[in-house]
Order: C-alpha cells, then sequence, then structure tokens
C-alpha cells in the first residue's frame, strides 16, 4: 500500500507526464532528488515517441532569419545525417541512393507514378524471399477502439488499428515525405510538414491530393496480431 | 556509385562547406538530440534556438565540418545543463557532469535504441506499463484497462516503474 508521501508523489509527477505527453513544457516545482531523477527520464521516454525529431520548418525559417541567414534551411528539406542518426534508415528512399533503392524493392506494386488514389490503394508487399509474418506482441482482444498500435516488422513500420472487429494495418510514414506519422488524438500527424492522416489512411490535407497510406497485411494468429514484413 | 578505385587516379574531393551553412544543417542534429531529452517541441525549439544564437556567431570562418558539429554539441550540453539546472533546481555542474559521463561524444545516442535498453531492465510490469503510456500515448486509465488494475494503482506503479528506470539510467 502506498504511503502518503508517496501518493502525493505520484500524483505530482503523473502531472508532469500528463504535460509531457501532451506536448507541452512541463513547470511544476520539483522537491527531491528522486523525483528530479524520475522527471528526467519520464521526460526521455516522452522524447522517444518520435522517431526522428526534427524542428518545424517556420522554427528553422525564423532561427535562419534571426541570424541573418539569407538562405532559408527550411527550404533544404531533411538532412541525410540528421535521418541516419535517427536510425530511420528506411525512411531514406525520397533522399537518393541506395536507400531509395532498397525500398523500391520492397514495393513492387507500389506504382512508380505520381500519385494514387485511394481506390486503388497500395500495398506493401516484400518481395517472397524476404517476406516473413511478424508476432507483434499484441493480444487483438485486448486492441482498444481506434488506438493506433506502431509496430515494425524488418525494414516496414506500421501502423496496426483496431474498428470494431477489423484490424487495418498500414505504412507509418507520410506519402508526401518520408517521415514518421504520429497519432494525435483521431489522426496521424506528419511532424515534418504539419500534414493529417484519417485512422482509415486517406489524407487530410487541403489542396494536397496526397495517396493514401499503403495497407500492410496483417492476421490474427492464435489471439495475436501479426503484420507481414521482411527478414 | 562510386568508381573502383584505382592507383594514381584524382578524385575531385567536395569543397568544404561554409561553417554556417553546415552549422544550420546540423541543427537538425542538435534539436533531435535536445528533444531526446527534453521529451516536448516548446523546450527543444527553445534550446536549439539558444545553440545556435550562441554557437554560430562564434564560429571560426575556416572551421571543419567535424570541429563545427563537435562545438555545436558541446554548446547543447551546456544549454541543456543549465535548462536542467533552472527547472530542477540543481547545480549546472553536477548535470555536466553526469550529461558527459552518459553522453559520450554527444551525437552517438540513438534515443529509441536508448530508451529501449532502460526499459528491457525492468521488471515486466514496470516495462509494459512505461511503453503503453509514453511509447503508445495511452491514458492512464487505458493503461488502467490494459493491464486490469484501477488508475490510481497505475499512478502509483507509475511512479515506481519511472524511479526504476531512472536508476537503471543512472547506471549506465
Amino acid at each position: 500500500m502506498p504511503d502518503s508521501e508517496e501518493q502525493r508523489l505520484a500524483d505530482r509527477l503523473e502531472a508532469l507526464v500528463r504535460q509531457l505527453l501532451a506536448g507541452r513544457s512541463p513547470h511544476l516545482h520539483v522537491s527531491d532528488a528522486s523525483e528530479r531523477r524520475a522527471l528526467m527520464v519520464a521526460a526521455r521516454l516522452a522524447g522517444a515517441r518520435e522517431a526522428f525529431p526534427r524542428p518545424t520548418p517556420e522554427f528553422k525559417r525564423r532561427l535562419a532569419a534571426e541570424l541573418g541567414h539569407s538562405a532559408p534551411v527550411a527550404e533544404r528539406g531533411l538532412s541525410r545525417r540528421a535521418a541516419l542518426v535517427a536510425g530511420a534508415g528506411v525512411a531514406l528512399g525520397a533522399l537518393g541512393g541506395a536507400s531509395a533503392q532498397r525500398l523500391a524493392d520492397l514495393l513492387p506494386k507500389a506504382a512508380p507514378g505520381p500519385t494514387k488514389t485511394a481506390a486503388e490503394r497500395a500495398i506493401l508487399e516484400p518481395q517472397p524471399d524476404t517476406a516473413r509474418w511478424y508476432d507483434t506482441g499484441i493480444r487483438f482482444a485486448e486492441m482498444s477502439e481506434s488506438q493506433p498500435h506502431r509496430v515494425t516488422a524488418g525494414a516496414i513500420s506500421a501502423f496496426v488499428i483496431r474498428q470494431g472487429e477489423q484490424l487495418t494495418a498500414m505504412s507509418s510514414y507520410c506519402t508526401h515525405m518520408p517521415c514518421e506519422l504520429v497519432p494525435t488524438g483521431s489522426q496521424l500527424r506528419c511532424p515534418c510538414h504539419n500534414l493529417s492522416f484519417s485512422l482509415q489512411g486517406q489524407s487530410l490535407a487541403d489542396g494536397y491530393d496526397l495517396p493514401s497510406l499503403p495497407l500492410v497485411r496483417v492476421r490474427v494468429k492464435n489471439g495475436r496480431v501479426e503484420v507481414m514484413g521482411t527478414a | 556509385m562510386k568508381p573502383a578505385e584505382q592507383p594514381g587516379q584524382i578524385y575531385e574531393l567536395p569543397a568544404v562547406p561554409d561553417p554556417t551553412e553546415q552549422a544550420l544543417e546540423d541543427l537538425d542534429l542538435i534539436y533531435a538530440y535536445l528533444y531526446a531529452r527534453v521529451g516536448n517541441r516548446p523546450d527543444a525549439e527553445d534550446l536549439t534556438q539558444q545553440v545556435a544564437l550562441k554557437a554560430i556567431p562564434r564560429l571560426k570562418p575556416d572551421a571543419a565540418p567535424a570541429a563545427v558539429r563537435a562545438y555545436l554539441f558541446a554548446t547543447a550540453r551546456t544549454v541543456l545543463a543549465r535548462h536542467w539546472s533552472r527547472r530542477l533546481g540543481v547545480p549546472e555542474e553536477q548535470l555536466l557532469d553526469d550529461l558527459s559521463q552518459t553522453e559520450g561524444g554527444g551525437e552517438e545516442p540513438e534515443p529509441i535504441e536508448r530508451v529501449r535498453r532502460i526499459l528491457d531492465a525492468l521488471p515486466a510490469n514496470y516495462r509494459r506499463l512505461l511503453e503503453l503510456r509514453f511509447l503508445r500515448g495511452y491514458s492512464l486509465k487505458e493503461v488502467a484497462r490494459e493491464t486490469s488494475t484501477t488508475p490510481g494503482a497505475a499512478k502509483i506503479m507509475q511512479w515506481r516503474a519511472l524511479r526504476a528506470a531512472a536508476k537503471v539510467s543512472d547506471a549506465r
């Protein structure tokens, strides 16, 4: 049983965690060393939610202007090094080079043309010699309604979402640029350019006819969710 | 594709970038470094800005790219230590010592990998709770439902789990 002091600390820490997870700077006086260390590790955990965090284009533009730099860095797009350091190897598709080729190899059915409509939605299907099912460790019966679960299956990263008795898996990467989407309420938000997708994978961006998020093969085996990925 | 190297063949080396250009591009790395440690965008942007305004005007015109990045990361560590020092009321020197002990060169960290190592060292119930809460973004109520407990008990367990995670993090 927790004593009153432990209860008080748990309440205070939860208030800080809620601020962090809402994307706000935590503001509350921290009283002792264990609470301080717990907050710092909570910040680290909250910081791991984004696969490769990067500043918004607006922020970079503002900063470049403040430094009196003529060329706005925001226009340069994703830094290759930033992506590499953050470990988003598969997300480098649009950056050229060997990574793009590997990604393309994995997507024989994703048309190379400019766009795909929702009706002809792409499916991420690895080549037969690399394809394998991954056990995500998620039990279908325990999944919350419309709650995206991010999973990785080899080189494929996907959101698995339960809606009623239907289970859907779709790529977790934005179809505009290879940035990983972040679940925010009932949307999947792209942190790179403030675009969003519905939980069905359709683009919610006004004025952009973005392809829907490619589907990923998914099944339930022995009550557990499995996703088709690459060996 | 890189051509096969042959003896005596001359390759044109890329031009050394302007240090300011280089630094502006490296700010993506600095932001990622800071975000992984403060866990929220407003603080990460504020600290990145502090690093830029402090470090970039002091760059030598002929600084090599590696030196530019090393200087940016060193500045980022100082700025981060000051941030936590003010926020938590701890001497800056103590935090700087902690940061230099745990961060190595500064650029190496794979934040998700580091968090994974911390989680893996925890008992299963703590690990599951922190994964649900932080990595999957569950509310305390949803965590309680997933773990068949009450929100009040989940809150206490969250406190204990974070305290245990902090001990693991300190030990590494």
